[in-house]
Formats: structure tokens, C-alpha cells, sequence
């Protein structure tokens, strides 16, 4: 019930301190590539008088990767005051990590035995990774008043395990696949099966917290622990971007309320 | 049409050129980690070898073919092929002669495997060619080193076989020897290393 006071109106607005939450989201790094003893080299600049030191570049491939993973997951969302509330779910990532030859193909050394030494001719791998996390997140409105947009910072924890991992070896001669396939697969390096980061964040709450809304925000993660593999061929970067959507539905009938004054 | 014939017939022939580029046939460079300017030592078929000579360079590169082998009347003769740095256009060829017992083909080479040659012996002979250009004259110079000491070591002798097929041998090895020229001034080949491929296209057999 508004009341006149002087020239202005008093008013109280109340919305629900608990909503249900889905996000959706992405997370990119410029990794390095995993150095893969097996591979054969073949590229290099070789020694030159007339050239300087600079040249002695080598490698098969450019030493970066970029590794994306997207993600998507539940996140209810509960306010502890106006300023802060927080939030906690299960979010499943997934990442497609190719690593294909500079040339035709890798040859790869799958055998060595005695006086014999065996490659196989590989145009690329493939790899799928499947993750499950938990996210932990505090969020901090920097204002009292539910706007309709409305400026936020976040920071967390964010715990990830690997519940899947299949990867696929693409052979120049399909015969081969029989053969060295498994063989292949266990030379290769295993992705990282547990990781942990902390998140600093900022976004834009879109909507008023009475309706469904959603936000958009961007992510600072931190990796927490050192030498992690994203994958097969990546090492995890200390540093990455992520990009995040949430959609929130308000639910129970425990409220947060405030009175502010409009103009008559 | 003729002329989409021509082009076609051009692309056909720049892919199918590209396509016949072997990975196993290109010099490699792997720089040694303490030294640099050096292949480091390898055992993959790089066709890169180095050697200082004194203080200069002996390298491979890859606009000469860095290695033949030649077996003849019991005398294998193990040539590497490659630039030598104190001047630029100076190319120079060491040659290895060593007696060994019969072989025919370049898969009977892992004969060698882990097998030293002291350089010294009477029945080795190391042969150092130069051919150098200087204002569009050439000079050539072949000596037959007189050997104080020194040992020429296959570390390893490797038959490769690509997808299940017989590919190339691999010689890796080290050679390091004092020698005096005719001059009788001495000189030091030190941090010999070699890994090379050898088939068909530089092995020689009669």
C-alpha cells in the first residue's frame, strides 16, 4: 500500500529469495601442445652461415593449441541479502580436441624392438572429453535495488572430474587400424582426471528477479592446480575466458523485500 | 576444352608432385642442446650429421644428399656429404673405408650395429674431398687422411618398416679422430654425429 509522504510515494517490492537456475556457457585457452615423443620431426632450418641462430626453429606443429570446451548445467540460486546471494549446482562440459598433422600425415613411432623400428602414417587424432563439475559461486550486486539491469561481480570454486574420454586414431592405411590401434591409444598421454579453478566474474542481470530472468557474464576461471592435461594433446593454461548465460526461475514463498520512494 | 585440359593436366601434375614429397627422405635439423649449431644426436633416420673440424662446421644440408654408402671388393665406403663453414661455398665429402663381410643390399647394413672402427688401423681409410668456388673457379682437393687417432662408433643399426613395410636402414653413430694432413699439420674432427637414412637411392652394391 503505497504511502504519501510529501511530494513522494513509498513503495515495498518483494521478490522470492530462492530461484531455480540453468546456464550455458563456453570456456577458451590458447594451451600449449603436449610434446609427443613418438612423433617423428619433420620440418626444420637447418644450420646456414649466411643465416643467424633465429633459424633453428623445429617442431611438428605451431607449439599452440586452442582448446574450447562448452558446457551447460543446473544452478539454483538462493539470496542471502540484496547485495549478496549464492549458488551452487552440477555443470556437464564437453570439448572435441583435434590434433592434426602440419603435413600429410605424422609418421609415429608405435614399435622399437631390437634392430627393427616400426612407424605408422597418421593423419590426425580425435578426441572427446566428457566432465562433470560442481560450481560454488558468491555473487555481489552492487546495488540494493532489483533494476531491471543491473550490475554484478562473482567470485567461486569450481571442481571438474572426467566421466568420459574416447579418442580416435585416423590411419593413412586402414589396415593398420587392427593392428596399432589399441597400441596407439595407450602410448597417448590421458587427460587430466580431476581439476579444480577459482572464477572471478562480472555480468548483467537482465530482468526483474519477481519474473523469470536471466543474466550474461564474462569469466575469468584459474586453474588451481599445475601440470593438468585438457586433454590428450593440451596442457591446461593458468588462465582462460569463459563466457556465461544463466536463466533463472524464481520459486518458493520465502521473500526478500525493501521500500523505495517515487516522485507523485 | 584444350586449355581446361592444360590446366587440369598442370594441377594433376603439381599434386601428384607434392604428394610424392617423403618426410623420410628430408634432412632434419634437431639442434643439439649444448651445442646449437650441431644436430643433436638421433636415431631417427634424420639425414642430418655435424662434425667441428677444429672450430668450424661440417654440416648436412638439404640441397646435397647427405650420405652414400658404397660396398665394392669388401670395402664398405661410408661417405657423408655436406658444407663445410670456414668458407660458404665449400663442399666437402668425409668417407669412411672399412673392410666388412659380404652384404648385397641396404637391409644387411644393421650388420653394423653397435660396431666400433678404430680409425688408426691400416686396413681404414678416411678420404676428406673439398670443392670449393671462388669467383666462379673451381677447386677440388682430395686427401687420404694420415689418422693419429680416433674411432668411428655405429651406436645403432635399425631396419624401419613404415605401415608393416620394409622402409629404410638407419645408421646412428658418433666419430670423433685427430688426423695430420699432407702438410703433416695436425687437425681434430671432435663431436661427430650421424643418422642417416640409407635404400635404394644411396646404397651402392657391385
Amino acid at each position: 500500500m503505497p504511502l504519501v509522504l510529501m511530494s513522494q510515494v513509498e513503495h515495498t517490492y518483494e521478490y522470492p529469495r530462492f530461484r531455480w537456475g540453468a546456464e550455458f556457457g563456453f570456456e577458451t585457452t590458447a594451451g600449449k601442445a603436449v610434446d609427443m615423443p613418438q612423433i617423428r620431426q619433420n620440418k626444420s632450418a637447418y644450420y646456414n652461415p649466411a643465416y643467424n641462430d633465429d633459424l633453428y626453429y623445429c617442431g611438428y606443429m605451431f607449439n599452440r593449441y586452442d582448446y574450447t570446451r562448452v558446457f551447460a548445467g543446473f544452478k539454483p540460486e538462493y539470496s542471502l541479502n540484496h547485495y549478496f546471494s549464492v549458488a551452487a549446482g552440477l555443470r556437464f562440459m564437453y570439448n572435441n580436441s583435434v590434433f592434426n598433422s602440419d603435413r600429410q600425415y605424422f609418421l609415429w613411432k608405435v614399435a622399437e624392438v631390437s634392430q627393427t623400428t616400426d612407424y605408422v602414417r597418421i593423419n590426425n587424432f580425435e578426441q572427446n572429453n566428457f566432465y562433470l563439475g560442481i560450481p560454488l559461486e558468491l555473487k555481489i550486486f552492487t546495488s540494493k535495488r532489483d533494476l531491471r539491469v543491473r550490475h554484478y561481480f562473482k567470485t567461486g570454486l569450481f571442481f571438474n572430474a572426467l566421466v568420459g574420454s574416447s579418442t580416435k586414431v585416423n590411419f593413412v592405411n586402414s589396415e593398420m587400424e587392427n593392428k596399432y590401434d589399441d597400441k596407439i591409444k595407450r602410448q597417448l598421454q590421458k587427460p587430466s582426471g580431476f581439476s579444480a579453478q577459482a572464477i572471478i566474474a562480472m555480468g548483467l542481470k537482465i530482468g526483474r528477479m519477481t519474473n523469470p530472468f536471466g543474466d550474461i557474464e564474462i569469466q575469468m576461471p584459474i586453474n588451481l592446480m599445475e601440470n593438468q592435461l585438457a586433454s590428450s594433446f593440451v596442457h591446461s593454461t593458468p588462465l582462460s575466458f569463459a563466457m556465461v548465460a544463466h536463466i533463472y526461475l524464481p520459486a518458493g514463498k520465502e521473500k526478500l523485500s525493501y521500500n523505495y520512494r517515487t516522485k507523485r | 576444352m584444350k586449355k581446361y585440359f592444360l590446366i587440369i593436366t598442370i594441377a594433376a601434375l603439381f599434386f601428384s608432385c607434392s604428394k610424392s614429397e617423403s618426410q623420410m627422405d628430408k634432412t632434419i635439423f634437431i639442434p643439439d642442446e649444448i651445442d646449437p649449431k650441431l644436430p643433436a644426436y638421433t636415431e631417427w633416420g634424420y639425414n642430418a650429421f655435424g662434425a667441428k673440424l677444429d672450430r668450424q662446421y661440417f654440416l648436412s644440408t638439404n640441397d646435397l644428399l647427405p650420405c652414400k654408402v658404397l660396398y665394392k671388393e669388401g670395402l664398405l665406403r661410408f661417405s657423408l656429404i655436406g658444407r663445410y663453414t670456414s668458407t660458404e661455398n665449400t663442399r666437402m665429402t668425409l668417407t669412411f673405408c672399412f673392410p666388412l663381410e659380404h652384404i648385397s643390399q641396404f637391409s644387411d647394413l644393421v650388420i653394423l650395429n653397435d660396431k666400433n672402427y678404430e680409425l688408426s688401423l691400416s686396413n681404414i681409410i678416411v678420404i676428406v674431398n673439398k670443392i670449393g668456388y671462388t669467383s666462379q673457379t673451381q677447386h677440388e682437393t682430395t686427401d687420404t687422411l694420415n689418422i693419429v687417432e680416433g674411432i668411428l662408433h655405429f651406436r645403432r643399426a635399425q631396419m624401419l618398416n613404415i605401415d608393416d613395410e620394409q622402409n629404410r636402414a638407419i645408421l646412428s653413430g658418433t666419430f670423433d679422430f685427430k688426423y695430420l694432413d699432407n702438410n703433416d699439420f695436425p687437425a681434430h674432427f671432435s663431436d661427430g654425429r650421424f643418422d642417416m637414412g640409407i635404400n635404394n637411392d644411396n646404397f651402392y652394391a657391385y
